[in-house]
């Protein structure tokens, strides 16, 4: 016998998800681009590019300006932009900036939305790894003041296909 | 109706506990007092002592079972104990009293006819927390008030036994609330909580705050 | 006397003015935020209830559910060891490392961890542990304890902060100028030494915030990026869990992921919140080779089926702490303990129930119940503070204590003896109004404040 979890609902329906997705991610820093020429935009001339499609290695890593990493999904309630460990899991990690390539139709409204749906987003089961970024890395942890950037990449890009 | 005065008014305000009284019949209510009811227990409660609460409990309950009608208490403290907690320190014979007991303002509050009296400038109102979060009373107050500025939700410190135990952490929170009051440009402070009014009250003498620090009974009574 | 080493804590923090200020402006600030966040749910309190119903369920079922977790684990190639108290925890840790020949362990937050003393375990094997959150970072050059669960570095300055890593960095022999006292400074510093340490570590240690029973999965949530960091650079991950920090499926993973970070920071999520299933699969480029789960006990399943179970539904989210007008004024570290606050003061006496400065700490509340009024599982702390008080004040407060109330309560069980009090006080008033000393509690008053008038 499973339990019926109630869904959790949002105040404010999101009518339209990439606009909402927009807002939320532009309000936790992130830089939004649109459209094929966005991943260039976004990389804006900085080199060595590392493409998690090409599945570079940690060393290949090492001195990547930029990371370029297709997402899963999004999440347009919390801006929050989903990956998983299939490509590689570094490119969105050790690199300064990251770019997020997301297709308009995968933006959807709350994390229920993916957390309740897996199977639409992993038919073959969970990978090893899921993170939902939701913004650049960032600390208060000296003075309580808000700085980006202490681990994971300080300099965030969505680029919506 | 009767009127549960509390041990803290008959011990150290009684002057509150006349002051309950008065507001009460000056709104048509026939008012007896309890007799030979003494302390809702809560003092030996709050400080893990079951048995000697209960025993106090007990004889107050006794007393009031004595009466009918609704049981007045002008202490959120106490209305909460009682209301609360009687039932479980008690038991059956606590559940009668407990489910009569209404905090003071909260029984004036309901009224149909609530006449706000302005409160004046200055006048700042302080929320115990049994009051807040055990019975969720806050607009009452506010509407007999008829107006006050507000002050953070934070406890005051007071705490029964606490405010001798750790005596120095209560004070640094009364501190808090005192500097709140001043902030807010107030020179008069009222609550429905003897407890924390005489604690706030007696460190705002110690600091020189010259704050005038009233029951809400007494203000309501002088109108 | 009954409370006094808290009390002597106590006075240390409450003399300390730059904790005290920093205490303030961190409780005010997250303390804020929580409810902000909250509204962007239509019911928050729907949430919260439903929250309480799945940890409460959790809990009454526990066995069941670890075993279905355990099993999940087990069916995606990672390890579980049931650690039935710190030691085994450590041991089997310590175990590890020496069968891997590791040499150094990046470890994000883990409270689990500290309760355990895992990091003093893993040196005196000759393993070096690097802290990589951060403020715990900060904290372990320091060689202090947090004050704070979310920000565990908060009593330290910028220019604390900047000694601290000067003086790291020499001691890792490197020469060159001295880490500026500038935050922005301060976080490159941290940034590239402990990516270091994140490139060189061959164990990452971190903590479990949910473990996820039907996938084998453990959910994982952090603002920084070391948690990815530990979980994905070394070859062995381990991962150390309460045994109660666990939910069934992704549908309640997700309501309880609705109200963490919200409860804890005001964010709608944290900026990571990482869903790991098992080591590395076949066909990934990285990954650890090796994922542990170990499920600590340490005192937990002693709690289930009391009157305490509840606070096995907690989530470490910290937002008792930053309510508690107490906490506020005193920090962390006068609690003495890994869980500080009112989750510290109702937790910490009962995995500890034989120590008598643990069971101290239920003194330490004005029991205001601002904390069960903000925890997002809706635990009752204020009354089993009462609770924890009733079980052990009358036998650690000494014969006097428990001579005062009895005489007080034979008195006041009669309107004569309650009258006899009247009287009494109101001579003793009149002259304690001239004292400002007196004997016991009489005398605690009055060192603060004016007698009743």
């Amino acid at each position: 016998m499973s339990v019926v979890i109630p869904e959790v609902v949002y105040k404010r329906e999101v009518t339209s998800p990439v606009d909402d997705f927009v807002a939320s991610w532009t309000r936790l820093m992130g830089q939004v681009h649109r459209g094929a020429d966005g991943v260039t935009a976004a990389i804006a001339g900085r080199s060595p590019v590392a493409f998690a499609v090409d599945r570079p290695s940690r060393e290949e890593l090492a001195d990547a300006a930029v990371g370029v990493v297709p997402a899963v999904a999004a999440i347009a309630a919390t801006g929050s932009i989903v990956v998983d460990s299939r490509l590689v899991r570094a490119v969105s990690l050790l690199p300064p900036a990251c770019v997020f390539v997301i297709r308009a139709d995968d933006i959807v409204a709350t994390p229920g939305d993916v957390l309740r749906h897996r199977d639409r987003w992993w038919p073959d089961g969970p990978p090893a790894q899921i993170v939902f970024v939701t913004g650049p890395s960032r600390s208060g942890d000296i003075e309580l003041q808000l700085l980006t950037g202490v681990h994971g990449p300080g300099e965030v890009h969505a680029v919506i296909v | 109706m009767v009127v549960f005065p509390t041990c803290l008014v008959e011990l150290v305000a009684p002057a509150v506990g006349q002051a309950v009284v008065r507001a009460l019949e000056a709104r048509g209510y026939t008012v007896t007092v309890g007799r030979g009811a003494t302390c809702c227990g809560q003092p030996a409660w709050n400080a893990g002592y079951v048995k000697d609460a209960r025993r106090v409990a007990r004889r107050t309950a006794k007393a009031l079972d004595r009466t009918t009608g609704p049981v007045v208490v002008p202490s959120g403290s106490c209305a909460a104990m009682m209301h609360e907690y009687w039932p479980e320190l008690l038991g059956e014979s606590g559940v009668g009293v407990a489910s009569r007991v209404v905090e003071f303002s909260a029984f004036l509050g309901a009224g149909a006819d609530v006449q706000a009296r302005p409160a004046g400038d200055g006048v700042a109102y302080h929320d115990s927390c049994h009051m807040l979060r055990s019975l969720g009373i806050k607009e009452e107050p506010r509407r007999l008030l008829g107006g006050t500025a507000e002050l953070s939700e934070r406890c005051c410190g007071f705490g029964g036994t606490f405010s001798v135990k750790l005596p120095e952490v209560s004070t640094a929170m009364a501190d808090e609330k005192l500097d709140e009051v001043v902030a807010a440009g107030c020179d008069t402070l009222v609550g429905c909580d003897l407890s924390c009014l005489m604690h706030l009250d007696g460190r705002a003498r110690r600091r020189g705050l010259g704050l005038t620090v009233r029951h809400l009974a007494e203000v309501l009574a002088d109108g | 006397m009954a409370e006094a080493a808290f009390k002597a804590r106590a006075h240390g923090a409450l003399n300390d003015d730059h904790l005290r200020g920093a205490l303030r402006t961190a409780t005010d600030v997250l303390g804020m935020m929580r409810p902000v966040s909250l509204q962007d749910l239509a019911d928050p309190d729907a949430v919260r209830d439903t929250a309480r119903t799945i940890r409460k369920r959790m809990v009454a079922d526990l066995p069941r559910v670890l075993d279905r977790f355990v099993e999940n684990v087990d069916a995606v190639g990672g390890t579980v060891f049931r650690a039935a108290n710190g030691d085994a925890a450590v041991a089997y840790i310590v175990g590890i490392a020496q069968q891997r020949g590791a040499r150094v362990v990046a470890k994000g937050k883990s409270m689990a961890s500290e309760e355990i003393h895992l990091n003093a375990g893993l040196e005196a094997a000759g393993v070096t542990v690097v802290e990589t959150d951060l403020g715990e970072f900060i904290i372990q050059l320091a060689g202090e304890t947090p004050s704070h669960i979310i920000a565990p570095a908060i009593h330290k300055t910028r220019y604390d902060v900047a000694e601290l890593f000067t003086a790291d960095a020499a001691a890792r022999g490197e020469t060159g100028a001295p880490v500026a006292p500038d935050i922005p400074a301060e976080f490159a510093y941290a940034r590239s030494r402990l990516r270091e340490a994140f490139l060189e570590a061959d164990i990452g240690v971190t903590g479990v915030n949910f473990a996820v029973a039907e996938t084998g999965s453990i959910c994982l949530v952090e603002n920084e990026g070391n948690g990815r960091m530990c979980t994905t650079l070394p070859r062995v991950h381990i991962a150390v869990m309460g045994m109660e920090r666990i939910v069934e499926t992704w549908d309640e993973l997700d309501v309880m992921l609705n109200v963490l970070a919200r409860s804890a920071t005001g964010q709608p999520l944290s900026v990571y919140t990482n869903i790991l299933t098992g080591p590395r699969r076949v066909d990934d480029v990285d990954g650890p080779e090796e994922l542990h789960v170990v499920i600590l006990d340490n005192g937990r399943s002693a709690i289930r089926g009391t009157k305490f179970e509840d606070v096995l539904d907690c989530i470490r989210c910290g937002a008792c702490l930053n309510v508690c007008p107490v906490y506020r004024n005193v920090g962390g570290h006068a609690y003495n303990a890994v869980y500080s606050g009112p989750i510290g003061a109702v937790l910490t006496p009962l995995l500890r129930p034989d120590d008598p400065e643990a069971r101290e700490l239920s003194q330490a509340s004005s029991l205001c119940g601002a904390c069960w009024e903000a925890c997002p599982v809706r635990i009752p702390l204020h009354e089993m503070l009462l609770d924890l008080r009733a079980r052990d004040a009358p036998g650690d407060g000494g014969a006097t204590r428990r001579i005062g109330f009895s005489l007080w309560s034979w008195l006041w069980s009669t309107r004569a003896g309650f009258v006899a009090t009247k009287v009494a006080s109101r001579v003793g008033r009149r002259v304690g109004r001239r004292a400002r000393r007196a004997p016991g509690w009489a005398g605690a008053w009055l060192s603060t404040r004016e007698a009743p008038k």
